[in-house]
Order: structure tokens, then sequence, then C-alpha cells
């Protein structure tokens, strides 16, 4: 498999950990390259030491944060024109955010997913200037993160990945930025329980015991066969 | 890639050619095994270029349908096709006929299937019917309780993917994935024109292939890609263990 970069856009940086820390694990374990960019401050700059130092230790080798005011996120049009100058320098082949359906109980992560999308779209259109960075190709491939209530917004798994091997990795990030917070912890355990149970059960994984799930916001094309 | 087994089932002989027929010449030109079941001729409702000429018997409607179907399922280089001759328009699945399939499902142990979309076709019942009544022998073949002649039982995991049907929009198809045919067109072109009972199909699905192939190529990034089939998917993706691939 050619080396990838996957960027992570997301609201705060525990997103992407609580959401997606098993396949960063993964994805840096062979030897891709992880970026991921922070929209918002809600998580407050006295943390920022800290989260640079965990993503760090899961794989993540470039970290940003937008500093954005977060509840509500404040996302402006200049705020759109400069995520895509970051797509066309970044260049991912593909990228993970939030659920494209609006979420309820966490707008933020809608309007996140729908400044990524948005800003995608300067990214992909010639005309754009974006510091005359090369225009970024129309086909990069989104992925959305698992919402805490799926049912409610309308979320469907579209790709699940077996994340066994990097458990311990992405839990003793989880434990440092969420310590004593056993009620998320349990959640977050559950989910990949039950997602694992998905993927040997009805995926014909064997031997998967934790998995994370993605909604895809695009059909496949790249593989040119239906069972891979 | 290991060898595959793929499984094609349809309502009407034609199906599987307009359908699928670049997939399947694909997949057969690769070395995978691929088997067919038509479930009907489509006498009554998919032969109308036939009873417009003088002395038509269902008879002979059946010889000729049947002629047709074989000639294409060899030109697409199908490893089995068999014709289980229902009645269609309406198509009628007993409890006896999906035990039937679902033993048949047993038997061959595929790995993925092809059949019509879950969606309601509001123009063609007989595409829902086949459709409810694979999931329904699925269903069956994958409990071990059911009996299907002592053979072993499936897999609860088989991946189906459902065809675009002729009117996709107003069929509620999305498509899931995409399959790049443009090496083995000229021989789904050579299949579907072997249809002469419906021979006004060809041109628009040609015409289809041509626009999946554009969005293949443009938003999917398969270069190259002139002629594509799209498919919908029903479940998601666990085998792969990536995003991209």
């Amino acid at each position: 498999m050619k080396k990838q970069t996957m960027l992570i856009v997301t609201v705060r940086a525990s997103d992407a950990v609580e959401g997606c820390g098993g396949v960063i694990a993964k994805y840096a374990a062979e030897g891709h390259h992880v970026e991921l960019i922070v929209l918002s401050d809600a998580e407050g700059a006295k943390r920022e030491p800290l989260l640079r130092e965990v993503l760090k230790g899961l794989g993540v080798s470039a970290l940003e944060f937008a500093d954005r005011p977060g509840m509500p996120l404040e996302w402006s049009d200049e705020d759109c024109e400069w995520l895509a100058c970051r797509f066309r320098s970044i260049r991912p082949d593909f990228i993970v955010t939030h659920a494209k359906e609006p979420d309820l109980r966490s707008p933020d992560r809608g309007y996140a997913s729908a400044a990524v999308m948005k800003s995608y779209f300067i990214a992909s259109a010639a005309g754009a200037p974006c510091e005359g960075l090369p225009v970024s190709p129309r086909q990069t491939p989104m992925f959305g993160l698992e919402p805490t209530h799926s049912e409610e917004i309308g979320w469907v798994p579209g790709v699940l990945i077996d994340v066994t091997p990097f458990l311990d990795q992405k839990m003793t990030a989880f434990d440092r930025l969420f310590p004593g917070d056993e009620h998320r912890r349990e959640r977050c355990m559950e989910q990949m329980k039950n997602r694992a149970v998905h993927c040997s059960g009805r995926g014909g994984v064997t031997g998967c015991k934790f998995a994370e799930a993605f909604s895809s916001f695009g059909p496949i094309y790249a593989h040119g066969h239906f069972v891979w | 890639m290991e060898k595959q087994k793929m499984l094609v089932v349809c309502a009407h002989v034609g199906d599987f050619i307009w359908r699928s027929g670049g997939s399947i010449a694909k997949y057969a030109r690769e070395g995978h095994e691929v088997t067919v079941i038509a479930l009907t001729y489509g006498i009554r409702g998919e032969s109308n270029g036939y009873w417009k000429r003088g002395g038509s018997s269902a008879d002979e409607c059946r010889e000729i349908r049947r002629r047709e179907g074989e000639e294409a399922a060899r030109i697409l280089g199908v490893s089995r096709i068999e014709f289980w001759d229902y009645q269609d328009y309406p198509l009628l699945m007993t409890d006896e006929r999906i035990e039937r399939l679902a033993c048949k499902i047993r038997e061959i142990r595929p790995d993925f299937i092809l059949t019509h979309d879950k969606e309601p076709d509001p123009y063609n019942m007989d595409h829902n019917l086949a459709s409810d009544a694979l999931r329904t022998a699925y269903t069956i073949a994958s409990g071990a309780g059911a009996v299907c002649n002592g053979l072993p039982v499936a897999p609860r995991q088989t991946p189906m993917f459902g065809f675009e049907p002729h009117m996709t929009e107003i069929s509620s198809f999305t498509p899931g994935i995409y399959i790049d045919i443009t090496d083995v067109f000229e021989q789904k072109k050579q299949a579907m024109a072997c249809c002469t009972t419906q021979a006004n199909m060809s041109a628009h699905y040609i015409r289809k292939a041509e626009i999946r192939a554009s969005e293949c190529a443009n938003r999917g990034g398969v270069s190259g890609c002139r002629y594509a089939e799209a498919f919908s998917t029903w479940g998601a993706v666990c085998m792969h263990g990536h995003f991209v691939w």
C-alpha cells in the first residue's frame, strides 16, 4: 500500500482521540502521514501543550489549532478560504471529519463538517487564488466520525476499521485527556466493542475485538472490485 | 487477489446483461467463477420486440430468450447460467421457490451477490420481488437450523450489491460502488446485441456506462475509465481495514 496522507479536521483535538484514535495509531504505525486541524478554541490555550503531547504520542505528525471561537463555532468566509489553502498545501489522500448530518446535541460538529466541505469546494476550484497553491483534486474521499447519537442524526456506518491492536494506545491517550471520566470511557469502549461485533459477525473480520466506524460521504470508485 | 465466486440473481434474462454485464465479464476475465440465475425468461413483459413479430407464441419466445441468454452468458464468460422459468409480470416467488434459492446459495457459497436494488422500483415490481426473495432466501441459507438438503450453512456476512435500475432517481437508487469496465466493454456491447427481443435497450445502457465512467474518472480518480457500472451497497465495508484502497 502506497504511503498516504490522512487529514483529520475536528472541533476539538479530543474528538480525534475519541472518534478515531485507534485509526490514527494504525495509520501512523503503518508509516502513513497523519495531520490534524482543530477548528475551535473550546479546549482552551492552557490545554494545548497536553493535547500536542498526547496527539503526537498517538502518531499525529502535524497539529494545527485554528483557534476560532466555539459553542457555537464561528467560522467565517475568510476562515473557509484559509482552510482551503491548508487543503491545497497538505494535499491529503483522504479527510476524516465530523458526520455531515446536522448534530442537534453538538451543533459545532455539524458546522465543522459543513465548513470542511465548503472549504474543500473552494480548494478544488481552479480559479480560487489560495496563495497560488496548486488546485486540489475533485475526488478526495471524506469520512465522518461516529456521533454520540447515531440514529438521532441519521448517521449510517459506511466503513468499519479494526483497531484491536491499537486499543491500548488509544485508551492511554484517552485517559490522559479525560482522567476519571468513567462514564465517557465506558461509552467509548462499548461503542468500539459493538462495532467490532458488526465488523467480525457481519463483516467477516475474524479476531476483531474493537473497531471504529465512519460514514462515507461518497461512493467507492478506486478499488475496481466488489469485495477486497 | 484470491479467486472469488460471484452470484448474480436477476428477475428476467436480460437484466444480468444491462445491469452487470461489464462486471461479469471483468470478473470472468480475471479467472473468477460467475454463476447467473435468471428467475424468468421475461416472456410476458420483457419480450415486447418478439411479440410484435407475426405468429408469435410463448413456447417460441421461451426458446429465443433462452438462446439469447445463453449466447450473452457465453460472450461474457459466465461459468454457469440457470433459467428457472417462473412466470414474470408479476414474478411469483412462493415459499418453495425461496427455499430452492436458499439451497442454491448454500450450494454455490458465493463470496458476494449481485441482484436488483432493495429500494422500490415503481416501474418494475419484478425487480423488487426478486430482490426481496433473494434476501429472504439468504436469511434462510444463513440459519443453521434450516435444512436445505443438509448443505453447510451459509455465512452471515456475504456482501450484496444492488443493480442500477432503469430510472435511478425515481427508484431511490444511490450508487455505492463503481466498477470500471472499460477493458471489457466490447464484450458487454456484443452481449447486449444478442438480445434481439429487447433491441431498444443497448443504446441507453451504453450512455449510462459513459455517464458512470465520467463520475468514476472525475470524482473517483480512476483515470482512463471510459465505461463503468454502478451498484448500491447494502452494508458497511469491513474487510479492507482502511479508508482508501
